[in-house]
């Protein structure tokens, strides 16, 4: 494992925590997915599509648990991001910037294509387009997120 | 199977995770009717299942009912077939005692009509030869009776008794070869003699064929004889036709059925 446990855990925790409070101060970071880039991040480099899995649907839970929403929409959601994002790296080479950005990119628009579909499942009466932002929200994790995996590279990862 | 999914594990995983989790959304999530996704797709899933179930209980069950209910009809059957027929022999005897009631009934409003003292008695036998036309009844002198007594019944006159015992008595049916009453025709007032033919019929002899008689015709008795009372039914007219001298050959059906005859009177005074 590249990452030790706590490393892992407090970014989840603190992406959790900061994507909480981050739209109290600036509404338009509601469309910024903090998480789903940590999980992206986790899943990229850790290269084991369990792990993906596990992080990122602990990640997702712990979303929805302080959300309002239903319990398991992120989770399902990320963990799948997570799966794809992990199995992915295991056969590519996904250290290359244009890659990670690309990925964040496809990553984010996945993860609202999901949401969105479990949603008009799950709760459609409730499904809005106005809610989603297919554009907005993956440009924005990947304007964010690129500058965390480097970052993160630099501080937190083992090899 | 489980190596498969052993070697497939981060399949199995995922799968297993998604399913998970998609039952924790239909837990929350609500479909028609306001009722949770996750109870709808349990129903799916269980309710098929419960019916099959439910279906082969059932079936066993009522399997079983009817065995079961079978060996109960096919005892009860027999009883019922029983009881039925002990029933029936019940109904059989009642319906025997009724017409015995009745007959005595009527007896009894004869024996109040006829002005003279009379006997009831009850035939107990029957001639052994096809020659003779008798009955016997179950009483005699000790009752009070004697030869050439008149016995009836409601429907007509049965005869005369022509042998008296102690206590039992031959009765010369009308219809015997040779048994004689005097009648008369109830329309026309012709007298004439009704003889037995020794067969179930009666001839009535001595009406010339100048008279008119017609089938149907009542026939009672005249008190000729000085044997029978007068106005007592005889019978009824079947046919008339012309003999071969001046008189009218007529038959008569008698008024007593006498395969039927169970109880009688005697009158006692002639």
């Amino acid at each position: 494992m590249r990452f030790s446990l706590v490393v892992v855990a407090l970014f989840i925790l603190v992406a959790v925590f900061v994507q909480a409070k981050l739209p109290l101060w600036i509404p338009f970071l509601s469309r910024l997915d903090l998480p789903l880039i940590v999980v992206i991040y986790f899943g990229l480099a850790q290269r084991q599509p369990t792990h993906g899995l596990v992080i990122g649907m602990i990640t997702g839970l712990l979303q929805d648990g302080l959300s309002h929403g239903a319990l398991g929409m992120n989770g399902l959601t990320k963990m799948l991001v997570g799966f794809l994002a992990s199995s992915i790296s295991g056969r590519v080479e996904v250290d290359y910037p244009v890659i990670r950005i690309a990925a964040l990119l496809a990553f984010s628009v996945l993860n609202l294509l999901i949401f969105m579909l479990l949603e008009k499942l799950f709760f459609a009466a409730r499904f809005s387009w106005a809610h989603y932002h297919l554009i907005d929200s993956p440009v924005l994790n990947a304007v964010v997120g690129f500058p965390i995996f480097v970052l993160a590279d630099r501080y937190f990862r083992r090899d | 199977m489980i190596d498969f999914l052993i070697r497939q594990k981060n399949w199995t995983l995922l799968v297993t995770a998604t399913l998970l989790q998609l039952a924790l959304l239909g837990s929350q999530a609500n479909g028609r009717d306001n009722v949770r996704l996750i109870q709808l797709w349990v129903n799916a899933l269980i309710v098929p299942a419960e019916q099959v179930t439910f279906q082969i209980a059932h079936g066993l069950g009522n399997t079983w009912h009817r065995y079961v209910g079978l060996r109960q009809a096919a005892e009860e059957n027999r009883r019922l077939t029983a009881q039925v027929q002990q029933l029936t022999l019940d109904k059989n005897r009642l319906e025997g005692e009724v017409e015995s009631i009745r007959g005595l009934q009527g007896l009894l409003n004869l024996k109040e009509a006829v002005p003279t003292e009379t006997v009831a008695a009850q035939v107990i036998g029957s001639s052994p030869t096809d020659a003779f036309k008798t009955v016997t009844i179950n009483r005699g002198s000790h009752a009070g009776l004697g030869n050439n007594l008149p016995v009836i019944t409601p429907n007509g006159v049965v005869g005369r008794l022509v042998r008296v015992y102690s206590r039992s008595a031959v009765v010369q049916l009308i219809t015997d070869s040779e048994s004689g009453v005097g009648v008369v025709f109830q329309n026309s007032r012709v007298h004439g003699v009704a003889k037995g033919t020794g067969g179930s019929r009666l001839a009535v002899d001595y009406v010339v064929n100048e008279e008119k008689i017609t089938p149907g015709e009542e026939i009672r008795t005249s008190g000729e004889d000085r044997l029978y009372p007068k106005g007592l039914l005889v019978g009824h007219v079947v046919s008339v036709g012309s003999g071969r001298n001046i008189f009218k050959a007529i038959e008569a059906e008698p008024a007593v059925r006498f395969s039927q005859l169970e109880d009688v009177l005697v009158m006692k005074q002639q």
